[in-house]
Order: C-alpha cells, then sequence, then structure tokens
C-alpha cells in the first residue's frame, strides 16, 4: 500500500498524477457554486501535500488553471459568476442560455478558454528572458516600489471607493506586522502569547477571509437556470467549440489583453477580462448585440480569462509580487507546500518555470476531453443548491489551517478572520487588498529597511528604480485622467467600518509606541496611515450623510459557524465538522441518510488526511480534548 | 581442569568475545521495541521544513519499526516552547527533540527571565550536521583587518533576521574584530549571495561548501577569513582566520562561543526525564540510523547536508555554548550589545 501510495505521490508519476488530479479538482471547484478560483486553492492545500513540493504545485496550478474554464458553466447557465473575471461571461453567456443556446455558449467558452490558457502558458515562457533580465536590476528599493504600486493598484481597482481599499490593505499590513520582528527579534502585538511570535497563520487568513464570508452569504436558486443545464446537448457544445476557431483574430487580441494585465502586479484579475470585453464590443460584428447573446462576447472574455494566468505568473513565480488575488493565495499555498518561488526559477531551478507553465498548457488541453466525458453529469452539479456545499467548503477550509499547524489558536485567528471577511463583504469593501497587505507586508518591511539602511537617497540614482517610478507615475496619471475611482464615494453604513478601524489603528499605535526602537517604525507608520485614512473615512461619511445605495449583503448561518470553531476544541476537529455538516445538511432539508452519509466522509476524509501527517491518537485537536482529558483513547 | 574442558571454556569464551558487542547491539532496539518516542520537532506541519523532517523521520521508522514514533511538530521560538515542554516531561519518559541549540541557547542567555531548561542538563543523543565556515566578501574589499577597520564608509552585512545564529555570530564578530559592519536584515540566503556579488553589502558568514567553491575560484566572491572548521575549498587561504582578525583582548570565551555557534548545526537530545538506559538506547539507534549508508543517500538527494556528530562532542559543544561561569556569560552579553551599537552607528570599537 505504501509503495503504491509512493508511486502514484512522488517521482514521474506523481507529477502526472497531480496533473490529472489537479485538472479534475479545479475543474469541479469551478462548477460548485460559491467555489471558484480563489477558494479552491485553499481547499486544494491540504490534498496538495500529498504530493512532493513540485507536483503540489503541479496540483495546484493545473487546479488553478481550468478553474475558470468550469466557472463558466454556472456562470452561463444560472448567471452565477464565481469571481469579477467570471461576471463579463454572463452578460452574453446568460442571455445565450436564456436563448435555449446554452450548449454553444459553453462549448465556445471551452474552447477559448483553452486556446487563452494556452497563449498564456506561451507567454510565460517566453517572459523568461527578459525577466532574467529585470531580475538582475532589481534590488530592494525596487521591491519596495513594486509591493507598492501592486498594493495601490488593487486598492484602486478591487472595490467602490478608494479609501475603502487603502484602509483594507493598511489593516492586512498591520495583521502582517504581528510576531517576531526582523530587525529586533522583539515580539510585536503578541500580547504575551508565545503561540503568535510566528507572526498569524496565513492559511486560516486565507480561509477565514475568503471562504467564511462566500460561504455564508445567502443566495437565490434559479430552478430555470437548472432546467437549463441538464438539458444541454452534447451536439450544442461540439458546435459552440467550432464556433471560437472563426473568431481567432479576437481569441488572440483578447489573450493579449488578458496577459498583458496579468503581468502588472495588483492589476491582474478583471480588469483584462473586461477590456477585452470592451474590444470586442467596439470591434467584433455580431449578428446578436452585445448583451443580448453575442457568441463573440463569451469567446473574448474566455479567452482573456485564462491567458491572464500565464501573465499573472510572472511577477508572482518570478518576483514573489502576487499578479491579482487569487496568485496571492497561491503563493501562500506554496508556502505551505515547501514549494519555493523567486528568482532562482529563472537560474538554478528554472526547470520548475517549465513544469509549471507545462501544467498550464497541459491542464487547458486536458480539460477539454475531460469536460466533453462529464458533461452531461457535471452540469447538474452545477445545479447544486450553495447550502449543500456550505459546511464542507467551510469545515475543509478549516481543516486546511488546522493542517499547517496544529493548535486551537489557528482556530481562533480562521474565525477572527472569517468575521473580518464578513463585515468587509457585507459593507462591500474589498478583501483582496487586505489580502495582498498581509502577504506583501513582511517583503515590503524588509525592503523598506534594506533600502534605507543600504541605499537611502541614493536609491534614486539606480536607473532600476527610476523606471519604476516612471512607469508608477503614468499609471496614477492615466487613472486620475480617465477618473477610474473614486476617493470620497461613501455611505453611511461605511462608519460601522471606519470607526472601529480608527479605534484599532490608534490602540495598535499606541502599543507601537512601547516596542524598542528598531521594532516601531514600521508599525507606527501603517498606524499612522491606517487612523487617518479611518479618519478622513469617517469625516467623508459624515459630511455625505448619503444612504447605502448598494444592496448589502445577508449571511446564514454565522452562529452555527461560530459555534463549530469553538466545538472543534474539545470534540476535534473530524467530529466537530461531522456534527456541523449534519445540522447544516438538514436545515436545508437532505434527508437524514444523507446528510449522515456526506457528514461521516468529511469526518473520516479529515481524519485520514490527519493520520498521513502525525499520530492521531495523541492531537487533542483531533481527537477532542474533552476524550483527551478523559484517556478515551488511552 | 581436564583438557576438552579448557578448550571447551576457551572456545566458549572466544565466541562470547566476538557475540557480546553484536547481543549488545541488537540490544538498543529491543529496549525501545513496542514503545512510543515522542519526537519533538521544531518545524511546522507542511512546508519545506516539515520535508526536511520527513528524510529523518523516515529513516527512524525504518530503524525502529515496532516503535510508535511520534512527531510533534512546535515551530514557534525555533522549538524553545516544545523543549520546555519535553523537560517537563516525568522520569521514566522516552521522548527526544531535534533541535537547533545556538538559537535557543543565545536567546536565554539574553533574556532577563530565569530559563525553563538548560540544555546543560539534556542527554544530548548526536548532531546531525557540521560544516566549515567562512567569511565571505564582496570582490575588491582589503584583504587588512586593519583597512577594514579604519574603512570611511561603513560596511555592510546581509542577514535574514537577528534571531538566526548567523546573525548572532555577525554581531559578536563586530564586537571582536572591531570592523563595525552595519548589520541589514532581509536577505534569505540566496539574497545574501546576491548582494554580495551585485556588489551591494561587503561580507558574511557562509558555509564552505560546493556551491560557494566556483564562486570562490573565479573571484566573483573573496574568502576575507575562514572562521570554524577544517574542510576548505583550495581558494580559501586558511592562513586568514578569525584569530588574525581579532583585537587585542577579544575574550577568549565569546570567540569560541561564535566558533561553535557558527559550526554547530541540529541535534537531538532526550530530556532528563528519560532514563538512562534508554538514553543509552536512543545513542546507539541514533547513531546506527544517521550513519546509515541508504539514509545518507535519501539526505543527499533532497539537498539535506548529514554529518554525524557523536554525543561526547556535541555534549562538549554545548557545554561551551552554555558559558556557566558567569564572567564569561556576561562577556557574551556585553559583546553583543557593543556589536549592536557598532552595527547602529553609535560607536566604532569595544573595549574589552
Amino acid at each position: 500500500m505504501a509503495a503504491y501510495f509512493a508511486f502514484l505521490f512522488s517521482g514521474p508519476t506523481g507529477l502526472i498524477s497531480a496533473l490529472v488530479f489537479g485538472t479534475a479538482f479545479g475543474f469541479m471547484a469551478g462548477i460548485a457554486p460559491g467555489i471558484g478560483g480563489r477558494i479552491g486553492i485553499i481547499l486544494a492545500i491540504p490534498f496538495a501535500t500529498l504530493w512532493d513540493p513540485l507536483a503540489a504545485a503541479v496540483f495546484l496550478f493545473a487546479m488553478h488553471s481550468v478553474v475558470h474554464t468550469s466557472a463558466s458553466i454556472p456562470a452561463i447557465a444560472f448567471a452565477l459568476p464565481s469571481s469579477g473575471a467570471d461576471a463579463a461571461t454572463v452578460l452574453d453567456g446568460y442571455a445565450m442560455a436564456k436563448q435555449g443556446r446554452t450548449g454553444e455558449a459553453l462549448g465556445a467558452s471551452l474552447s477559448a478558454s483553452a486556446i487563452g490558457g494556452l497563449i498564456g502558458a506561451f507567454a510565460f515562457l517566453a517572459a523568461i528572458p527578459v525577466a532574467r533580465v529585470l531580475v538582475t536590476w532589481f534590488g530592494p528599493p525596487e521591491f519596495l516600489l513594486l509591493a507598492a504600486m501592486g498594493l495601490f493598484m488593487v486598492a484602486v481597482l478591487s472595490g467602490r471607493n478608494l479609501l475603502a481599499g487603502l484602509l483594507s490593505a493598511t489593516l492586512g499590513f498591520l495583521a502582517a506586522s504581528i510576531g517576531f520582528d526582523v530587525m529586533s527579534a522583539e515580539p510585536r502585538f503578541t500580547f504575551g502569547m508565545p503561540e503568535l511570535l510566528k507572526g498569524l497563520d496565513l492559511a486560516a487568513v486565507i480561509g477565514g477571509l475568503f471562504v467564511m464570508p462566500e460561504m455564508l452569504a445567502r443566495w437565490q436558486y434559479d430552478e430555470q437556470g437548472r432546467q437549463r443545464a441538464v438539458s444541454t446537448s452534447l451536439a450544442d457544445v461540439y458546435a459552440g467549440l467550432l464556433k471560437t476557431f472563426s473568431h481567432m483574430r479576437l481569441v488572440w487580441r483578447s489573450s493579449l489583453y488578458g496577459i498583458g494585465v496579468g503581468v502588472m502586479p495588483g492589476v491582474g484579475s478583471s480588469v483584462g477580462v473586461w477590456l477585452a470585453y470592451s474590444y470586442a464590443s467596439r470591434n467584433t460584428k455580431s449578428e446578436v448585440p452585445f448583451g443580448k447573446g453575442a457568441i463573440a462576447g463569451v469567446i473574448a472574455t474566455e479567452a482573456a480569462n485564462n491567458s491572464k494566468e500565464g501573465g499573472a505568473m510572472v511577477p508572482s513565480l518570478f518576483f514573489g509580487i502576487p499578479g491579482s488575488s487569487s496568485m496571492a493565495i497561491m503563493l501562500g499555498a506554496f508556502a505551505v507546500v515547501g514549494q519555493p518561488i523567486g528568482p532562482s526559477l529563472l537560474t538554478t531551478s528554472i526547470e520548475v518555470s517549465f513544469v509549471l507553465a507545462a501544467t498550464v498548457a497541459l491542464s487547458n488541453l486536458i480539460a477539454i476531453p475531460m469536460f466533453f466525458a462529464v458533461v452531461p453529469w457535471i452540469v447538474r452539479m452545477a445545479a447544486l443548491k450553495r447550502e449543500h456545499i456550505v459546511p464542507f467548503a467551510v469545515a475543509l477550509a478549516l481543516f486546511a489551517a488546522a493542517y499547517q499547524y496544529l493548535h486551537w489558536i489557528t482556530l481562533v485567528q480562521f474565525l477572527i478572520s472569517g468575521l473580518i471577511g464578513i463585515a468587509l463583504k457585507k459593507l462591500d469593501w474589498a478583501r483582496a487588498p487586505f489580502l495582498l497587505g498581509f502577504i506583501l507586508g513582511p517583503l515590503a518591511e524588509t525592503s523598506y529597511i534594506q533600502t534605507s539602511q543600504v541605499w537611502g537617497w541614493s536609491m534614486f540614482a539606480r536607473p532600476a528604480t527610476l523606471a519604476m517610478l516612471a512607469i508608477f507615475a503614468i499609471l496614477i496619471f492615466s487613472m486620475v485622467r480617465n477618473r477610474e475611482f473614486a476617493v470620497f464615494q461613501t455611505t453611511r453604513e461605511d462608519a460601522r467600518l471606519s470607526v472601529p478601524m480608527a479605534v484599532i489603528f490608534l490602540f495598535a499605535g499606541l502599543v507601537s509606541f512601547a516596542l524598542p526602537d528598531n521594532a516601531s517604525p514600521f508599525p507606527l507608520i501603517i498606524c499612522t496611515i491606517g487612523l487617518a485614512l479611518a479618519v478622513a473615512m469617517s469625516v467623508a461619511v459624515v459630511m455625505n450623510k448619503r444612504p447605502a445605495q448598494v444592496e448589502f449583503e445577508t449571511f446564514d448561518n454565522v452562529p452555527h459557524t461560530i459555534g463549530f470553531c469553538f466545538l472543534c476544541i474539545p470534540l476535534g476537529i473530524p467530529l466537530a465538522s461531522l456534527l456541523y455538516a449534519f445540522l447544516l445538511l438538514r436545515r436545508v432539508q437532505t434527508s437524514v441518510t444523507y446528510a449522515l452519509g456526506f457528514s461521516v466522509a468529511l469526518a473520516a476524509l479529515q481524519f485520514w488526511l490527519f493520520s498521513l501527517l502525525v499520530d492521531v491518537w495523541g492531537e487533542p485537536l483531533i481527537i477532542g480534548y474533552l476524550a483527551n482529558y478523559l484517556g478515551v483513547f488511552g | 581442569m581436564r583438557k576438552p574442558l579448557r578448550t571447551y571454556f576457551i572456545l566458549l569464551s572466544a565466541l562470547s568475545l566476538i557475540f557480546a558487542p553484536m547481543a549488545s547491539a541488537m540490544e538498543p532496539k529491543e529496549r525501545l521495541a513496542g514503545r512510543t518516542l515522542e519526537v519533538m520537532v521544531g518545524f511546522s506541519n507542511s512546508g519545506g521544513g516539515a520535508r526536511f523532517w520527513q528524510v529523518y523521520s523516515s529513516a527512524l521508522r525504518r530503524a525502529l519499526p515496532e516503535t510508535v514514533v511520534r512527531a510533534r511538530f512546535n515551530d514557534v521560538g525555533s522549538g524553545a516552547i516544545g523543549s520546555a515542554e519535553l523537560f517537563r516531561l516525568d522520569e521514566g519518559a522516552l521522548a527526544v527533540g531535534f533541535v537547533r541549540p545556538p538559537d535557543i541557547i543565545f536567546a536565554q542567555q539574553q533574556s532577563d527571565d530565569t530559563p525553563a531548561f538548560n540544555f546543560a542538563d539534556a542527554n544530548w543523543i548526536a548532531g546531525v550536521e557540521r560544516e566549515s565556515f567562512v567569511m565571505a566578501a564582496r570582490r575588491g574589499i582589503p584583504l587588512d583587518p586593519e583597512a577594514l577597520r579604519q574603512s570611511e564608509q561603513q560596511l555592510i552585512s546581509p542577514v535574514s533576521d537577528m534571531l538566526a545564529t548567523h546573525a548572532t555570530v555577525v554581531v559578536l564578530i563586530n564586537a571582536i574584530t572591531g570592523i563595525n559592519a552595519k548589520i541589514v536584515v532581509g536577505f534569505k540566503s540566496s539574497a545574501r549571495l546576491k548582494s554580495i556579488i551585485a556588489g551591494d553589502t561587503d561580507f558574511y558568514s557562509v558555509a564552505a561548501d560546493a556551491e560557494l567553491e566556483p564562486l570562490l575560484e573565479s573571484g566573483d566572491v573573496v574568502p576575507l577569513y575562514t572562521i570554524v572548521g577544517n574542510n576548505f575549498p583550495d581558494a580559501v587561504d586558511t592562513s586568514r582566520s578569525l584569530e588574525t582578525f581579532l583585537v587585542d583582548g577579544a575574550p577568549e570565551a565569546v570567540v569560541d562561543y561564535v566558533k561553535v555557534a557558527r559550526g554547530m548545526g541540529r541535534g537531538f537530545f532526550a530530556p532528563p526525564g528519560v532514563n538512562d538506559d534508554d538514553v543509552a538506547a536512543l545513542r546507539a539507534v541514533f547513531e546506527e540510523i544517521l550513519t546509515d549508508p541508504q539514509f545518507l543517500a535519501e539526505a543527499a538527494e533532497t539537498g539535506t547536508p548529514v554529518s554525524f556528530v557523536g554525543h561526547e562532542e556535541f555534549t562538549r559543544d554545548i557545554k561551551k555554548l552554555a558559558l556557566d561561569d558567569p564572567a564569561d556569560s556576561a562577556a557574551l552579553r556585553k559583546a553583543y550589545a557593543c556589536g549592536l551599537d557598532m552595527s547602529e552607528g553609535k560607536i566604532r570599537q569595544c573595549t574589552f
């Protein structure tokens, strides 16, 4: 058994199995309501650790490469996008579905996605020689600017107002400064808890911030969409697939938009897709108007959607600066599975770059026959209610966090991050800037220290720094000229977050004053900026007094989920997951047999995965502190 | 004694002499068989550290198939918390810790609190790493210590973070060599080398291994002086050692500390609760595991450098690090504080 396991999960067979399983996992994640790319990566982490680091990276990349391909199914059939990038597909895809052309739209999206993915993979390979030159020019001053640029761009582009995005990013920076300070080795914001010395757990923060809000948000079930999905025929899909080839010029152009925007740190999420859609609507002749079911609208968005990953891989893998929020999560997942990234991928470990580029290309190709093989069944999966998935997604995300650090403090971090995520989502504040701030925080801090201590003002004599500053200035200028962001577009409800944040930054700032000289500058800068932004936002709220113009989301099962997190401590994670899943499935009228069967399967899966890692009978967080105290398992 | 009986007795004695060592070699594994060996490891459950540990854990499980090896992970404070937990175990426990002692011992020495445990009281089982280290410098740097001390612009030494042993060593070297380097954090190992080659920083301590050898030969990196060890590439001039760079009056205890801390890698220890017979069994079994050719091949395949260090030698080095003499301990604290002040530009020299 062990030999079979080793054969399947290591060496060359491990790479192949990772590719196939990753593609299949990505397919499922794309279809499952509410999962999509970002949450899919989080849920994939524990499974990825079954493989060696490189194969684990292949598994994650294969999963991520095809997730948008299958995410087009709920987007087209139900008008349910799993991300901002998939939302563009809804415009014409859903219109086509309502006209009875679901299969045609799915086929077109499938082939456009595959070709876009291939172009993205080749673009990534083509970028290697350029990146090799750039990386020799890049030092800490350029990394500092790149991190600042990425953060600014994502704050600008991912929310309804700039202040909210910047505040979210600053809070992420503050969260990243918890733990040992690299400069003085002094603990910061740990409040005497040794468990926090290493900082917050990445998997817990990501899982809480994204999985909990997405899963617990209320949504409407579309019965007509379900009917359309299950009546899709393979012949229609095939016909749609061929139509892409009569729009190859559009596919190329859209893919280039995706790649170009994907390369820019912090911008590579949905902007490229919308630019491609905009280009298609202006330059493509269509019998059906755009927005009313034009197939070119689906082709343009899907090609850009998959090609952008190839572009986003360049800053993420070679420089460690995420090209998008999903790439930020991917970098976190890479840290968990132990796959190094950075400039070494251009020199001593260049084979890793080739393997990952091949993964993107091959997974997109594998996706086509896989799609045809499973489409009659898989569209039924898209018809699942989100309530059926909620307990599994939440329990697996918490499991992924605990898998990394098996300690009760991880559960607390997951819960707090989840509540912050819910608060941000409720008021329509972007969570991506928080994540980027959290991931880029240590890089920005060390780059700041290195720049100030090694170069000082002489950094402005570096050609690479000047070039970066020029690019940064041009980008800001063009955005201001095009009025791409609103700074003070606040509503009354924003005060519910800006005021508590002001208190948090004020408190953290006061604590920072008590830190030793070397440990305090960065938190003080963060707190000062955060406090200023929070006060500015609160003042803007008072001045505007506008009622909410956006419909705020409602969340279900929040108390149950909080209770689940607490219950994991006395009962252990598998047993608490079993109870949580059973309760939530029964709440949506699932039969006792099915609810029990799926809940037990979830607990068994967690138990099995834990058993690969540790001796489960000796771990209180697996068997439960209660059983451990009572000595139930000896 | 009759002749046949005497012959029989002599034969029996000879056989005993031949087979006795073999019998005792079998004994340690039998003594541990069927019991649970707790191993406290200073890594997280997954990621690079866990994979590093897997090289050891698979060898442990192979050598002790009937022993339940229960790895308990603790990645906070380089295993200090886990070590404290092991020291609290009751008499008769069977457990080992896998730690990098210099990090923990130094943190304890710098703290005003009474340490929860003293590594000098532990039963050291074996060490697993021993490398030779040099102070590697950028191209064009003066090789004369006095010229370096007189440098108008403060030299820069890159380190990853202030908790790392290589950072502690560079701070102490500041004090005992009088070459006042500004210590800048945030450089991981590849970034340290890159910054030296690019000329952005001036020198750092590094293992003189196969990776460094071609850079030393090409002159992209210059060996300033040797710090510790005997196994250096030809390009290293071993006549320039740390001793030749010391200022007058540099405390011997601090110099010894620097050399031991830099040369010492991770090691396995059994806490005081483990009884003497079990400690002896563990030492025998771990020596067998850590010198097993199959294990060494697996470690080499994953790029994990392994070099077995016996428990006597490792214990000797631990005692040198522990600095039981209060005067030596005070000298270390003073040197560290002084080295930091030099790094921050507050003073140019330490007075001993």
